[in-house]
């Protein structure tokens, strides 16, 4: 049985629902994270080396399999403790610091104060090309 | 070479829920199965949670104002999954933020809120999730 297989376009059985494989390795995701704030250990996680809890509020995520550059996009999810409007968050990757291509630093603020703030869930995913 | 593979699953040999797939870099590998979004859904959340489009979500339902509950077809295997969100809001009241509520591993439910930190309508609620299927 073959262990690697070599091939440009997947359809089902029928010849439908046609697909290149460079949509199916752009267009997965190449690594996504769970993690609680108030530690640096991870829920659940794919491609994900380790985190640095910088300060309240802000954690540096650091990737195993590196990206070809640091123009990878990211997106967000997550929950405080208490899941009512008054706990609502904001999330994005630190200003200045520049992200690399392993690195990226995220800051979690309260909505209203504008206050440092770690969320209980920080739910980040990652899409761009692997090295 | 083959340029063309018609199948209708794809099942690993050394382990059935895992597949390599080489990167872009054509180096690197990345697994198949992790990389791909188990669930996606964009719905109105001001007009009765009304599904615009999908994958693997039963249903949204309705928690009241500015709160959705989506439904997941094929279970995640826990709770721990990650979830990413989005919204666009109405001119009034602006919503500034959306939030997680509830992980469950057969649901999970999203909250707007507008500027005073009260619950409001979103107009284009999206959300995709990342993790293991039970």
């Amino acid at each position: 049985m073959a262990s690697e297989l070599r091939v440009n376009t997947l359809k089902d059985a029928a010849g439908n629902n046609s697909i290149a494989t460079s949509f199916v390795a752009g267009g997965s995701a190449k690594a996504w994270s769970n993690h609680n704030m108030s530690g640096t250990t991870t829920r659940a996680s794919l491609n994900i080396a380790s985190y640095i809890d910088n300060s309240a509020g802000e954690h540096s995520i650091t990737v195993t399999s590196a990206f070809s550059s640091a123009n990878y996009c990211w997106s967000y999810g997550g929950k405080r403790a208490s899941g009512d409007g008054t706990n609502c968050f904001d999330a994005c990757v630190v200003r200045n610091i520049n992200p690399t291509s392993t690195v990226t630093r995220h800051s979690v603020k309260d909505h209203d104060s504008t206050s440092d703030v770690d969320a209980e869930h920080l739910c980040v995913m990652f899409m761009g090309d692997l090295a | 070479m083959a340029s063309l593979l018609k199948v209708d699953s794809l099942t690993g040999v050394t382990t059935a829920g895992s597949i390599s797939v080489t990167g872009e870099g054509n180096s690197t590998t990345t697994n198949l199965q992790q990389g791909l979004a188990k669930v996606w859904v964009h719905y109105n959340g001001d007009s009765g949670h009304t599904i615009q489009d999908s994958f693997n979500v039963t249903s949204v339902a309705d928690g009241g104002v500015g709160r959705g509950t989506v439904s997941i077809a094929n279970d995640m295997a826990n709770d721990d999954y990650t979830l990413q969100y989005t919204d666009s809001c109405p001119d009034t009241p602006a919503i500034n933020g959306l939030y997680i509520h509830t992980f469950l591993t057969g649901a999970y439910s999203l909250a707007s809120v507008n500027n005073s930190g009260s619950y409001t309508d979103g107009l284009n609620v999206c959300s995709t999730v990342f993790g293991d299927l039970a």
